[in-house]
């Protein structure tokens, strides 16, 4: 069968079984938009690029396979850079095709024109420019093997106009499929080395003070079963990272939740404290050890990740197995069991004790409003928690707000968190739970942004509106830059410089909504929050923007400054005075 | 890791896919992970398929398995050999 160059992409993308693409046509990528009209692949047209990219980004995080996205070349292109570095630090999978100027054109400074495989070489897993168009199945299949396989990421393919005319000979090729791959410089190692799993169990079984430090790696291998198998099987607390939210229930009693810099205390504590560490698919990010020498002094390492380059990058592990992290435990599950399993487990009573006693000091907390008072965004988090199905889908931006989700909500299912971790993309959330609805049209989806988040994409609500994506939006409106607000309180003097985005004055966030097509709520007294969100809840032909007017000063705690040790975690005014009190206590008994 | 009395210069033999920009994905790599080189050449092999850069590396203020670690993550890199200074790398595939 003879096709032209365009028709091999999108032909190749119905054979990866891709079901949608989020982007936005230009001149360059004119020849491929043209075949996804006889497509099955559905299209969502996006107002700007960085949208395409996040959607995709959301897509793949609610359903495990790869998003898509397609622009033109030039600015589109690297409007797309954000997202693809976003991806890459969260290791989404996802596939990214640009338009290029005609092949010949390569080089001249052509209208349109940028290197966007040399731009996006530091943010991509792996890029090409395609140079015959007979290549194109054999580049779109090594791209989503490559993106979806070993530790997964963004692959962006190149394609020069002309190489996709159908008026240009030279883009006429045979079509052939299956593609058998031929990548000599890639083999994912995905069995873990059955001696250091062995190593690991022993370690395991001896531990006094054991905790399971998972990461974002436990979702990307769908790896939550055996997680929790073997966290019941050896009776050892998990901490779940901001990327693996979800991935460990958070009403399990083994669950800490969050630790580092906003962790909460037993969960930061308990990394501090352990004598073994079995991190599994997480890389002892500076925002989870703050200062990496103080980070779990006493610690045995076992760390498992399928990128050998996390083995030893920040930490030297004792115990390093490079594979699959499903498998690696699924194995590690059978080694404890020949070892004794539960029985042989060495006691970890006083341990036990020592984490419940953090759990019952030092909780989560907030001081409620005063009447008449602005809403605290913990009380409004909960609140929405409490209002919404189980399985609510939460897309975050960053800042803030994110750190409060993350801390108030109860994830007990896999995949409901979807947030910009590693990167940290302001705007993140809008499209990611745009991307999110598109890929899980049944389930509830709300994004819960700040005000400087959302003013950075919200015109994706447009599109939300128009492409019958009814997401949520819980807009927590605190007038700052409310992170930034926090680090210049508490670390610069309370000299304000540039956070105040006087948000209750401009815009409207109501009628901006409004405009977009989207219902659009203003909340500002406490007892109008919960019928506020189930009115949200009823609506589902159309978006829905609901804005909490939102106290101001209100700090994210615990935190553990930046380069700081976990050791002086600061946690909520009302709880410091009880652990200052037991640290004079500590240090009084080591003089 | 680099332990006490290693080398602080050695000799990366990379075999990489004759593809177009392989030298740039290296080269970058070196650059945005702060990774010194003090020499570096591109040379054909007997096998068309590969080229052979040699890259004299300093391990200063990085480790050298974590350079090495990253090379192996460049997708077009086939296959990498340290050696602790002048030994050639033969390689056949």
């Amino acid at each position: 069968m003879q096709l032209n160059g365009g028709q091999a992409l999108i032909k190749s993308l119905e054979m990866e079984d891709v079901e949608i693409i989020f982007g936005l046509p230009g001149g360059a990528i004119l020849p491929v938009y043209d075949p996804i009209i006889d497509s099955k692949i559905r299209h969502v047209l996006v107002r700007h690029e960085q949208g395409a990219g996040h959607m995709a980004e959301g897509y793949a995080h609610a359903t495990g396979k790869p998003g898509v996205c397609m622009v033109t070349s030039g600015p589109a292109a690297t409007n797309v850079v954000t997202p693809l570095a976003d991806a890459m630090l969260d290791s989404v999978p996802m596939v990214c095709i640009t338009g290029q100027v005609p092949y010949a054109a390569i080089g001249t400074d052509a209208f349109q024109e940028c290197d966007t495989t040399g731009i996006t070489m530091a943010v991509t897993k792996h890029n090409f420019l395609v140079s015959d168009a007979a290549d194109i199945p054999e580049i779109v299949a090594e791209a989503f093997h490559i993106a979806t396989t070993g530790r997964p990421g963004p692959v962006l393919i190149d394609v020069p106009k002309d190489l996709v005319d159908p008026n240009n000979p030279a883009s006429q090729l045979e079509w052939n499929w299956p593609i058998e791959l031929n990548m000599p410089g890639y083999k994912p190692t995905t069995v873990g080395h059955p001696r250091k799993i062995k190593e690991a169990a022993e370690l395991i079984m001896r531990a006094e003070r054991p905790v399971i430090y998972s990461g974002g790696g436990i979702l990307k291998a769908r790896a939550a079963e055996v997680l929790r198998d073997l966290a019941e099987l050896t009776d050892i607390h998990v901490v779940t990272t901001l990327m693996n939210r979800g991935g460990f229930p958070d009403s399990h009693p083994l669950c800490l939740g969050m630790p580092g810099m906003h962790g909460n205390f037993t969960a930061v504590s308990a990394l501090q404290e352990a004598d073994l560490l079995i991190t599994l698919g997480a890389r002892f990010d500076d925002r989870v050890t703050g200062k990496v020498s103080a980070f779990a002094p006493d610690a045995k390492i076992i760390h498992v990740d399928i990128d050998p380059a996390e083995l030893g990058k920040v930490r030297r592990p004792d115990v390093p197995i490079v594979g699959d992290v499903r498998q690696v435990i699924t194995e590690m599950i059978k080694a404890v069991d020949q070892l004794g399993g539960a029985e042989g487990q060495a006691d970890r009573s006083s341990w036990k004790q020592r984490i419940s006693g953090w759990q019952e000091r030092f909780p989560l907390t907030y001081e409620p409003s005063a009447p008449g008072d602005k809403l605290k965004p913990q009380y409004v988090i909960e609140q929405l928690r409490d209002h919404t199905p189980d399985d609510t889908i939460v897309a975050s931006g960053v800042g803030q707000h994110q750190m409060f989700a993350s801390q108030y909500w109860r994830f007990d299912h896999p995949y409901t968190w979807i947030n910009s971790g590693g990167l940290g993309t302001m705007g993140f959330s809008i499209p990611a739970a745009i991307g999110a609805k598109a890929g899980m049209p049944d389930r509830q989806v709300w994004a819960i942004d700040g005000d400087g988040c959302f003013q950075m994409t919200a015109t994706e609500l447009v599109t939300a509106t128009l492409e019958k994506l009814p997401i949520k939006v819980a807009l927590l409106n605190n007038s700052f830059l409310g992170m930034v607000r926090q680090w210049q309180e508490m670390f610069y003097d309370e000299r304000y410089s540039s956070v105040f985005l006087d948000s209750a004055n401009v815009p409207n966030f109501v009628m901006m909504a409004e405009s977009m097509g989207c219902v659009g709520i203003l909340v500002e007294s406490p007892e109008e929050v919960g019928p506020a969100i189930e009115k949200a809840n009823s609506i589902n032909d159309r978006p829905v923007v609901v804005e909490f007017r939102c106290h101001s000063e209100e700090n994210v705690y615990p935190m553990v400054p930046a380069g700081g040790s976990n050791d002086d975690v600061i946690v909520d005014p009302s709880q410091q005075p009880v652990l200052d009190a037991d640290r004079a206590l500590v240090d009084g008994g080591r003089a | 890791m680099n332990r006490p009395g290693d080398l602080e210069q050695y000799v990366l033999a990379v075999l990489v896919e004759n593809k177009a920009g392989v030298l740039a994905r290296v080269a970058d790599l070196f650059a945005r992970r702060g990774y010194n080189i003090v020499s570096l050449n591109v040379a054909p092999t007997d096998d068309e398929r590969f080229s052979r850069i040699t890259i004299v590396v300093d391990v200063e203020k990085a480790p050298l398995d974590q350079i090495v670690k990253q090379l192996f993550k460049l997708i077009n890199v086939a296959y990498c050999a340290v050696n602790n200074n002048t030994i050639p790398v033969v390689f056949k595939c």
